[in-house]
């Protein structure tokens, strides 16, 4: 099913409900953000410093690598999303695990890694609360910061087989029953938010304090990330840390922002991931490569806020979505750049200023297929002959071909009235 | 000063009394103004279907010998300013001319009904003609400025759902977007809904007469054609 | 400066500890930053995780204004600590305690 679908059925059940949810984010995100008062300059400078990493990305890489390695820190490359689960499984082996805890990496949902681990037999448990609460579903997140924001209280209350609805208590319920699965993981898995290249560090941000327990109790810690998480310093990564919580849900910074380098009794490995990200550098869309994954263009997305974030389908939805998909597979996700009415409130929110409007364009060309008729339309209105011609055909044609032609506006909508004569005539 | 009026094409074919307007307008304040005849469609709704269009370069051509080029559409003139033509600079939406060339305001102050802005995201995310609530930058609306302080707006300024293709490929949402936008404009108490892009209008006015919807909508040339008694 | 750092460490959830009670795990940590709330820790041990209740120890001439402020000051990997634990993923509603301390105070050294 396409978007469009998708979207009337999500819509039908709690469209309205998730508006206001993520509206209310919004509107905390525009107060967090108002009480900065450099923060546009601040965008600028989040722009440019990702715009040089896209431009250095190859020696941020080897530096990074060079620095983790002095850290302590095992650093393993991996072109794709195969290799990235291969690596993940060999370490798996070599401790021999069957459990592991995993917290939010939005590159393991790029790369399948639940999947994979558990056809290997080996059990994976999300436990930001949000993707637990999907992974009980058999569902995927449905935004990238949270994950379950389309369910409800009741939803919860019904996975875990309570009639209490009460959101501490279900909160609460879950923490009980996770702690016990990190006291007996083998490994911890997490993504990263940033990777700092002149230190080796990895970056993880999170509210719950899950990617911490994932990170210091198990033996092993395995972080996977995408090579365009890098930052060149501190300095660079103090500008994101004041951006990133503001923009994605209105908080000042989120509970933990934890810097790992070697692990304390125990191993760390992170796993650099490549997957298209090196091509996509020569690419028009090179820009998406900036995206340090706040979720605001989401949150903000008048579409995705009514239409939910499983209609997209990709593992990342909503405008960012709407260019990453279609990059990954151009025939699944076409669909996905006309799901935007181009209103341009991605490009205001973004804190590394994508330039979304431009961007969505040109993906809207890079899907379609060449189109006779739209070209010959296009050649056409060149000459004002043939628009008067159009204009003429227009005319003539009865209001139900009309209507019928554009059945999508007319079930809603009345069409306009078309007067006799035109200005220029 | 020489003065082009850009005639959108969709204006052209279902709202003419729009361009007439925007004329007289002008007109009325002075001006040297003229409408090129040959001038045909700024390729919007190609570049927006994923079709690639030379027609905004036609304007260098069309509009070459004009100081300014004002056009009552502000998602024509962003198509046009995206395209970093040699006319891009010279395009304006017809309230934005009003204010930073004319610098003109409260032309509707006299206006005997409670009139109600519509930001549509063309003018304000694309032509930034007022501040978005997403931007941390002081609070200013230009076209709020040209008709006079006693503008309603509506609470949220989020696109209303129209889009372009958008409209004809997920009826459904740009239906729902539509009505939540109208609601809003509705509450806020005033008498007639108004903006710079005909389309979005052309839009929430299906929406309001299927819907029974008892409010007037007319495009921001009409309310000044009225304001002005031209 | 303090005001802020107190200001935004109890819209985090966190509070401020005259005394330290019983049964709280304490620790030190080396900044505070007053924009966010958040005190950068050093010793990153599984307690400060594990824990009901965290008291952390904190000097008042070691807040700074901004978050870019302290970043030439970390010299180790740690972790930086804005109030208790804390999600909003069962429908919005702000619950703490999600996976770490339900409750985190600063004490003023
Ligand atoms: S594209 Fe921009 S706004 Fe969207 S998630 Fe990425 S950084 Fe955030």
């Amino acid at each position: 099913m396409k978007h469009y679908e998708l979207a009337v059925k999500f819509y039908k059940e709690k469209g309205p409900r998730h508006d206001q949810a993520l509206w209310a984010i919004r509107q905390k995100r525009d107060k967090a953000v108002k009480e900065v008062p450099e923060w546009e300059s601040l965008r600028q400078q989040a722009s440019e410093i990702k715009d040089y990493v896209i431009e250095n990305l190859q020696n941020l890489v080897d530096e990074f690598i060079k620095n983790a390695k002095n850290e302590g820190i095992e650093v393993v490359f991996a072109k794709d999303a195969k290799e990235h689960n291969q690596t993940v499984l060999q370490y798996l082996k070599e401790i021999n695990a069957k459990k592991v805890v995993k917290s939010k990496s939005m590159l393991t949902e790029e790369c399948g890694l639940n999947e994979f681990l558990e056809k290997e037999g080996i059990e994976v448990i999300d436990t930001d609360l949000g993707e637990r609460i999907v992974q009980l579903r058999g569902e995927k997140p449905s935004h990238i910061v949270l994950p379950a924001i389309h369910t409800t209280k009741e939803d919860v209350a019904e996975i875990l087989g309570e009639k209490n609805t009460d959101p501490t208590y279900l909160t609460h319920k879950m923490r009980e029953l996770l702690r016990k699965e990190f006291l007996s993981a083998d490994a911890g898995l997490s993504g990263a938010n940033f990777l700092v290249a002149n230190k080796g560090w990895a970056v993880v941000c999170t509210n719950e304090g899950n990617a911490d327990l994932g990170a210091v109790l198990p033996p092993l810690h395995i972080i996977s990330v995408g090579v365009e998480k890098l930052v060149p310093n501190m300095n660079d990564l103090g500008l994101f840390l004041r951006m990133l919580a503001r923009n994605a849900t209105g908080q000042k910074i989120t509970t933990y922002t934890s810097i790992f380098g070697k692990k304390e009794n125990g191993k760390r490995v992170i796993i650099l991931v490549d997957n298209g990200r090196f091509e996509r550098l020569n690419s028009e869309f090179k820009e998406t490569l900036k995206c340090i994954r706040c979720s605001a263009c989401l949150t903000t997305c008048p579409v995705f806020r009514r239409s939910g974030g499983h209609a997209y389908r990709y593992v990342i939805p909503g405008p960012i979505g709407s260019l990453l998909g279609p990059l990954c597979d151009k025939e699944e996700y076409k669909d996905l750049p006309f799901a935007c009415t181009l209103c341009n409130s991605c490009e205001m929110v973004c804190p590394v200023k994508i330039p979304f409007s431009k961007q969505l364009v040109k993906m809207r060309e890079y899907v379609t297929k060449e189109n006779i008729a739209l070209k010959l339309a296009e050649k056409s209105m060149h000459y004002p002959q043939a628009f008067k011609l159009f204009s003429t055909i227009l005319r003539l044609t009865p209001k139900p071909v009309l209507q019928a032609a554009l059945k999508e506006w007319s079930r809603y909508k009345a069409l306009p009235s078309i007067p006799q004569s035109r200005f220029i005539k | 000063m020489k003065i082009a009026l850009h005639v959108p094409c969709y204006i052209n074919e279902l709202n003419p009394e729009i361009a007439r307007k925007t004329l007289l307008i002008l007109r009325h304040f002075g001006l040297d103004v003229s409408v090129p005849k040959n001038q045909t469609c700024c390729g919007q709704p190609f570049i927006n279907s994923g079709q690639p269009s030379t027609l905004p370069q036609q304007f260098n051509e069309i509009f070459k010998d004009y100081d300014y080029i004002v056009s009552p559409s502000s998602s024509c003139t962003s198509t046009i300013r995206s395209q970093e033509l040699e006319v891009s600079k010279k395009m304006y939406e017809l309230c934005e001319f009003l204010h930073d060339i004319l610098q003109l305001k409260n032309l509707a102050k006299n206006y005997p009904k409670k009139i109600i802005l519509h930001n549509s995201c063309h003018s304000l995310r694309h032509l930034l003609e007022g501040a978005p609530s997403e931007l941390n930058i002081p609070y200013f609306n230009k076209i709020k400025k040209v008709l006079g302080d006693e503008i309603l707006e509506a609470k949220r300024d989020e696109c209303c759902g129209f889009g372009g293709v958008f409209s004809v490929k997920e009826g459904v949402i740009s239906y729902v977007m539509g009505r939540s936008k109208l609601d809003d404009l509705i509450s806020t108490g005033g008498d007639v809904i108004t903006g710079v892009d005909y389309s979005c209008l052309m839009h929430l006015k299906g929406i309001a007469e299927k819907d029974g919807d008892n409010i007037e909508i007319k495009h921001i040339s009409e309310i000044l054609y009225e304001a002005l008694e031209l | 400066m303090i005001e802020t750092f107190i200001k935004n460490l109890k819209l985090a959830g966190g509070e401020i500890l005259e005394e330290i009670p019983q049964g709280w795990y304490v620790t030190t940590a080396e900044l505070g930053v007053a924009e966010n709330g958040a005190v950068w820790i050093e010793n990153y041990e599984k307690e400060l995780f594990l824990s009901e209740k965290v008291a952390v120890i904190l000097k008042k001439n070691e807040i700074y204004e901004k978050m870019t402020d302290i970043m030439d000051k970390i010299l180790t990997p740690g972790v930086l600590v804005s109030g208790p634990s804390k999600t909003a993923d069962v429908e919005s509603f702000l619950v703490f305690g999600a996976h770490g301390p339900m409750k985190l105070g600063i004490k003023f050294a």
